[in-house]
C-alpha cells in the first residue's frame, strides 16, 4: 500500500538545512497496525504527514497504491482525503463553531455523501461512540476524551482505508485513553490499515510492528 | 455544504457580535452613503431624458470666434434664427423659441412677482410636458392665453376651476389681460427646461420694438428644435454655413470683417445640456458634471474605508479560522471549496450589511433631498439600473472584502497551519497598512473640513469697507414709478427715528454678475472701471468712508453733471498723488470730461473671489433707481420693515414688495461653498466614524489575543500604566504616521482650492496639529479604553482562561 524510498525532509532556516528526515525506506502492507515511537522532536509528526500528503518530502519518492504522491495534483489529492485517508490528531482539531452531529458531516458532505445515507451514517457513529445526548454539544462543552472520541468518528465516518493517528491519546486520562485504543484495534481488525504515533509501550503493544525514528533516522532496537 | 457554511457563519456572527456588529454596521453606513450618492449623479446623468421625443430635440448653439481663434458656445441666439431654420430646413418638424421674463401678475388686485416664459406654439408637441388641463395643440391660437403649471395655477386658484380665470400679466411696462387655457402638470425634477406661466412667444412684439425683433446681432432667445425622425444632427449641420452666409453675411462683414468662420450653429442634443458646464444660459438651469465626479469620488473613499474593516478584521480573526480551513483541507476541502466558502461567507455579510444600508438609505433620504434640493427616491422596481446597481454593489463589496480570507488563507498548506500557531492578527504588515491608508484619509477630511471652515469664517467676517448690517435693499423691480420712488420714500420716510438713511442705486452690491464696466480715459492712459449710477447719500446709507475730498451733495449743482467719486484702486492705477480736481473722461453715460470730487476706500461690491477692481461713482440724473437702500436702526427691525413696506404699498401698489438686507446678499455669495464645506465635514465625520470602527474591533482582538501575554507581564509587575500604554502606542504609531501622509496631500488640495479666491487665509500649521491631535485624541479613546479595561482584569483570570 505504501512505499517509500529515501525519504529526506529538511528546513532551511537562514543559511543551515536542519534536517528532521533523512533516508527513510519503509512500506507498510494493506492491513498493518503500526507504530512510530521516538523521542520528542524526532520528526514523527512530520512523518506522519508525509505519509499523509499534507506535507511534501525534500527528496525521496513516495508510492501510495503505485501512485507517485508527488505528482498528484491538488484535486486527486484532496480526493484521496475525502475518500481513502482519515487523520487523528492529538489536538483534535474539531471546528469549533459546529456541533457535533455537523462536525461528522462535514467530511460527507465533502464525498457529497446523499441527505438519507448521511444521516443514517451519522446515527450509526453516534451510537458507536455513545455520544448521541451530546450531537447537538460545541466542542468546547465536551471533556477531552469526548472531543477524540467525536475526532475518530469523524475519522472513520468515511470507511477510510488508512487511519494516520498522532499520538491520539496524549491529551487523555488513561480510561479515554484505553477506549480510543480499542477502537482503533477493532478498526484495525476489520480491515483498516492504521499508524499510530505514541509515546507509550502500552498504546504501542497494540501494533504488530514498531518503527523507532531518532533524529530523523529510522534506527533498529 | 451550503447549509453548513451559512451555520458557520450565522454562529460567527451572533457568537462575535462585537466584531459582527463592526463589519456590518460601518458597511451598511457605507452602502447607505453610496446608495445616496448614486441616487444623486444618476438623477444628475439621466436629466432631460424623461422627454419622449429626447433622441431628436436639439438646442440650437452659436459658436463664435475669439480673438485667439479659439470658439465659445452661447446658447443665446437671434430671434429671427427659429422661423428660418424650420423654412429652410426640411428636417426640422418643429421649432421652439424660449425666454424666460422676470414680471408681475395681477390676481384680483394682489401682485405677486413671477417669472413669465414666452415660447413658440411647437412647445407642447415638442417636449413631454402633459396637460392636465386643455389641448396642447390649439393652447396658444389664441395670443391671450397662458397655460399655468398646476402648482401656480393652486397657488393663484386654490380648488377653483382655473381655465378660463383672467390674469394681468406685465410685459414691458404695461399690463395685459390673459385667460387661462391650460394646466400643465408639474415639471418633474430632472428636468433642464422649466415654466411656471407659459405665454406664446408672439407676445414678445408687446415690449420689444419690431426692428429689434428681425435683427441678426441681438442673442437675446434660446431656439429648440426636433428634427425628422432618422436625420442626424450632422446632415443639417453641415447646411449651416450656406445659411450662416444668406443670413448673417451682412453683419459678419461689418462686424468681423467678412469672416465666414467666426460664427458657427451647432445643435447640442437635449441630454446633453445639463452638464455641459460651457454653454451656460441663466433660463436652463445646469451642473457642473465635476460635482457628480467629486461625490462619487467621496463614496468610493468610504466604501474603502469599511471594505478595510471587514478585511482587516478578517485577517485579525483568521489566526482562528486557519485551524477551520487546516481541517478542512485534511477532511478534504480543495482550495476552490475554501474560496467560496469564504466568498459565500462575506456575500452573506455584504447582503446583511446591504439590507441595513437601504433601511439607513430610506431614513436619510428626506435629510439628503433637503440638502441636494432635490426629490430623489429608491426606485427599486421602477428602473432596473437602481436595482441592478444595489446587488451589484452588494456583490463588489462582497468580494472585495472577502478577498482577503478567500484568497490569501485559502492557500495555507493544513500542516503549517494545524502545528505552527500562526499568528497573522494585527501584527500583519497587510492590516497595518490598512489602517494607515483608513486614517490617512479620515486626517485629510480633517483637515479639508478645518480649512473650508476656517475660509468660509474669514469669508463673512472680512471687513468688506461697507456697513452692510442693518441696510435694506428694495428692489424697484421697473415699477413707472420708480424713478420717484427714491425721492418720495425719502420725503415720507424722513421724520421716522429709525430710518437713518436712505438713497438709490442702480446695482445690487454683493453679486457676481458682472457689473456695468466701461473704459475710463486720463491723458493717455486707459483702465476699465465699474461704474455705479448712484443718488445723493449713498456711500453714507452704505457706510462707505471718503479718504479724500467730498462726497456727493445738493448744494454743488454742478454734481449731477459733472462730478464722480471714484475708488482708491482708480487712483492707484492711473498713478495720482492726488485725485481731487483730475479731469477723466468715461465712454459710458457722459462724453464730456468729469471732475473727480472725492475719492473712497476700496470696498468689496463682488465675492472675494475676485480682486477689487477700480470703481467710478456717479449721479444718476434721471433718478432711474433699480434698487432702494435703506439704512435702519437697530431697535425693533420688524417694525421699520413694516413701515417701509407700507411706504412701498402706498407708491406702488402693483408690485410686490420685496426686500433684503445688504450683509445677507454677500452671504449668499457663498452658498456653493458652504455647501461643499458641509458634503466634506460630513463625510469626514463618517470616515472616522467607520475608521474607529475598525480600530475598535481590531484593538478587541489584538487583547483577546495578547491576553495571557498581559497576565504573565502582571504578574512579573507590569504598571497598569505601562500595560495600557503598551498596548495603545501599537496603533497609535499608525495614526501618528498616517498624519504624515496627510498632511502634504491636504497642504496641495487644500491650496488649490484656496487658489479660487482672491482673499484667501494662509494655511497654518495649527490645522494639521489640531487635526492630529483630534485623530490622536479619537483613536486613544478607541483603542484606550479597552486597553485599560485589559490591563486592570485580575491576572489569575486571564491565565487561567488560556
Ligand atoms: N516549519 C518548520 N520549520 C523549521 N523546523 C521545523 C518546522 N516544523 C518542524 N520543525 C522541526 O522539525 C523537527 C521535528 O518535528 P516533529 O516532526 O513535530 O517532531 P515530533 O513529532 O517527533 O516531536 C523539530 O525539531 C521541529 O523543530
Ligand atoms: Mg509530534
Amino acid at each position: 500500500m505504501i512505499k517509500m524510498k529515501e525519504i529526506t525532509k529538511f528546513y532551511s532556516t537562514g543559511f543551515v538545512k536542519t534536517f528532521v528526515l533523512r533516508n527513510i525506506n519503509l512500506n507498510v502492507e494493506e492491513g498493518e497496525f503500526l507504530t512510530i515511537m521516538g523521542p520528542s522532536g524526532a520528526g514523527k509528526s512530520t512523518l506522519l504527514h508525509i505519509l499523509g500528503m499534507l506535507d511534501s518530502p525534500s527528496s525521496g519518492d513516495y508510492f501510495f497504491y503505485d501512485k507517485p504522491a508527488h505528482r498528484l495534483s491538488e484535486r486527486q489529492l484532496s480526493d484521496l482525503h475525502k475518500n481513502h485517508i482519515g487523520f487523528v490528531f492529538q489536538s483534535y482539531h474539531l471546528i469549533d463553531d459546529l456541533t457535533v452531529y455537523e462536525n461528522l458531516e462535514t467530511p460527507l458532505l465533502y464525498k457529497k455523501v446523499k441527505g438519507s445515507e448521511r444521516k443514517g451514517k451519522i446515527a450509526e457513529m453516534l451510537d458507536r461512540f455513545n455520544m448521541v445526548a451530546k450531537k447537538k454539544l460545541f466542542p468546547n462543552q465536551l471533556s477531552g476524551g469526548q472531543q477524540q472520541k467525536v475526532a475518530v468518528a469523524r475519522a472513520i465516518i468515511i470507511n477510510p482505508k488508512l487511519i494516520l493517528a498522532d499520538e491520539p491519546t496524549g491529551n487523555l486520562n488513561t480510561k479515554e485513553g484505553t477506549e480510543v485504543m480499542d477502537l482503533l484495534k477493532e478498526l484495525n481488525e476489520s480491515g483498516t490499515t492504521i499508524i499510530q504515533v505514541t509515546h507509550s509501550e502500552k498504546n504501542a503493544s497494540y501494533g504488530a510492528r514498531i518503527i523507532n525514528l531518532v533524529d530523523g533516522w529510522i534506527v533498529d532496537k | 455544504m451550503f447549509r453548513n457554511y451559512i451555520k458557520i457563519a450565522s454562529r460567527n456572527l451572533l457568537k462575535q457580535k462585537v466584531y459582527s456588529f463592526i463589519n456590518i454596521f460601518g458597511l451598511a453606513i457605507a452602502i447607505a452613503f453610496c446608495i445616496l450618492i448614486f441616487l444623486f449623479v444618476r438623477d444628475e446623468v439621466i436629466h432631460d431624458s424623461f422627454h419622449q421625443k429626447a433622441d431628436r430635440l436639439y438646442r440650437v448653439n452659436i459658436l463664435s470666434k475669439n480673438e485667439d481663434g479659439s470658439m465659445s458656445p452661447h446658447a443665446m441666439t437671434p430671434p429671427p434664427l427659429g422661423p428660418a431654420f424650420q423654412e429652410e430646413f426640411p428636417e426640422i418638424v418643429n421649432m421652439a423659441r424660449f425666454k424666460k421674463i422676470g414680471s408681475v401678475v395681477n390676481y384680483q388686485g394682489q401682485p405677486s412677482r413671477e417669472s413669465i416664459t414666452l415660447a413658440d406654439p411647437d412647445f407642447f408637441k415638442m417636449f413631454s410636458f402633459p396637460l392636465l388641463r386643455g389641448d396642447p395643440q390649439a393652447v396658444f391660437e389664441d395670443r391671450n392665453s397662458v397655460v399655468l403649471r398646476e402648482e401656480v395655477a393652486k397657488r393663484y386658484f386654490g380648488d377653483e376651476d382655473p381655465m378660463g380665470k383672467v390674469l394681468s400679466i406685465k410685459l414691458g411696462s404695461r399690463f395685459f389681460d390673459f385667460t387661462v387655457a391650460g394646466v400643465a402638470r408639474d415639471i418633474p425634477q430632472n428636468s433642464s427646461i422649466t415654466f411656471d406661466l407659459l405665454v406664446s412667444f408672439d407676445r414678445i412684439k408687446d415690449y420689444t420694438p419690431e426692428r429689434l425683433l428681425n435683427q441678426w446681432t441681438g442673442f437675446t432667445t434660446l431656439t429648440f428644435v426636433q428634427l425628422q425622425r432618422g436625420t442626424l444632427a450632422t446632415e443639417v449641420e453641415n447646411k449651416f454655413p450656406s445659411f450662416i452666409q444668406k443670413h448673417l453675411g451682412a453683419v459678419i462683414k461689418k462686424y468681423r470683417g467678412g469672416d465666414l468662420s467666426a460664427y458657427q450653429f451647432d445643435l447640442q442634443p437635449i441630454r446633453k445640456i445639463y452638464l455641459n458646464t460651457q454653454v451656460r444660459s441663466s433660463y436652463v438651469a445646469g451642473s457642473n458634471p465635476l460635482y457628480s465626479t467629486i461625490l462619487a469620488g467621496i463614496a468610493l473613499l468610504i466604501l474603502i474605508i469599511a471594505a478595510i474593516n471587514y478585511m482587516n478584521l478578517a485577517i485579525a480573526r483568521s489566526a482562528s479560522r486557519l485551524r477551520e480551513i487546516g481541517v478542512r483541507k485534511v477532511l478534504g476541502a480543495d482550495r476552490k471549496k475554501l474560496m467560496n466558502q469564504f466568498f459565500g461567507e462575506s456575500l452573506f455579510f455584504s447582503f446583511i450589511s446591504l439590507c441595513m444600508g437601504i433601511a439607513l438609505a430610506e431614513l436619510f433620504l428626506p435629510a439628503f433631498n433637503n440638502f441636494t434640493s432635490k426629490k430623489l427616491a429608491i426606485g427599486y422596481f421602477s428602473d432596473w439600473t437602481t436595482l441592478t446597481s444595489i446587488v451589484s454593489l452588494m456583490f463588489i463589496v462582497g468580494l472585495i472584502s472577502g478577498s482577503y480570507p478567500a484568497l490569501f488563507l485559502s492557500g495555507f498548506r493544513p500542516v503549517e497551519v494545524l502545528r505552527s500557531h500562526l499568528k497573522l492578527g494585527g501584527k500583519s504588515k497587510f492590516s497595518r497598512g490598512l489602517v494607515v491608508v483608513q486614517f490617512t484619509l479620515s486626517i485629510f477630511l480633517i483637515i479639508s473640513t478645518l480649512i473650508m471652515t476656517h475660509q468660509l469664517h474669514y469669508l463673512k467676517n472680512r471687513d468688506l469697507g461697507i456697513r452692510g448690517e442693518q441696510v435694506v435693499i428694495i428692489p424697484t423691480q421697473g415699477s413707472p414709478q420708480g424713478s420717484q420712488l427714491v425721492d418720495r420714500f425719502r420725503n415720507e420716510l424722513a421724520a421716522y427715528n429709525n430710518v437713518i438713511s436712505l438713497a438709490g442705486s442702480n446695482e445690487l452690491l454683493g453679486n457676481d454678475r458682472t457689473y456695468a464696466e466701461s473704459v475710463v480715459s486720463y491723458q493717455e492712459a486707459r483702465i476699465f472701471a465699474h461704474y455705479f449710477f448712484i443718488s445723493f447719500d449713498f456711500l453714507k446709507t452704505i457706510g462707505l468712508e471718503i479718504v479724500e475730498g467730498r462726497d456727493f451733495a445738493r448744494e454743488f449743482t454742478s454734481d449731477p453733471k459733472e462730478s464722480v467719486i471714484v475708488n482708491e484702486m482708480l487712483v492707484r492705477e492711473l498713478g495720482w498723488d492726488l485725485a481731487v480736481g483730475k479731469q477723466i473722461k468715461t465712454f459710458m453715460g457722459r462724453k464730456e470730461p468729469l471732475t473727480v470730487v472725492g475719492v473712497t476706500k476700496d470696498f468689496h461690491f463682488e465675492s472675494l473671489r475676485t480682486q477689487i477692481k477700480p470703481a467710478i461713482f456717479y449721479i444718476e440724473p434721471r433718478n432711474q433707481q433699480e434698487f432702494i437702500y435703506v439704512k435702519i436702526g437697530p431697535d425693533d427691525i420688524p417694525a421699520t420693515l413694516g413701515l417701509l413696506e407700507g411706504t412701498w404699498k402706498k407708491n406702488a401698489p402693483n408690485f410686490p414688495f420685496m426686500y433684503s438686507f445688504l450683509d445677507e446678499e454677500f452671504h449668499k455669495l457663498y452658498r456653493m461653498e458652504e455647501r461643499w464645506q458641509r458634503i466634506i465635514r460630513n463625510t469626514s465625520i463618517f470616515a472616522i466614524l467607520i475608521s474607529c470602527l475598525g480600530l475598535f474591533g481590531l484593538t478587541a482582538l489584538a487583547i483577546a489575543r495578547r491576553t495571557k501575554e498581559i497576565g504573565i507581564r502582571k504578574v512579573l509587575g507590569a504598571s497598569v500604566a505601562g500595560l495600557t500604554r503598551m498596548v495603545s502606542m501599537d496603533f497609535l504609531k499608525l495614526v501618528v504616521f498616517a498624519n504624515f501622509i496627510a498632511w502634504p496631500l491636504a497642504y496641495y488640495a487644500m491650496s488649490r482650492w484656496l487658489r479660487g479666491f482672491a482673499f484667501r487665509i494662509d494655511i497654518k500649521f495649527g490645522v494639521f496639529l489640531l487635526a492630529a491631535v483630534l485623530a490622536a485624541a479619537i483613536a486613544l479613546l478607541t483603542v484606550g479604553l479597552q486597553a485599560v479595561k485589559a490591563a486592570v482584569a485580575n491576572p489569575v483570570e486571564s491565565l487561567r482562561y488560556e
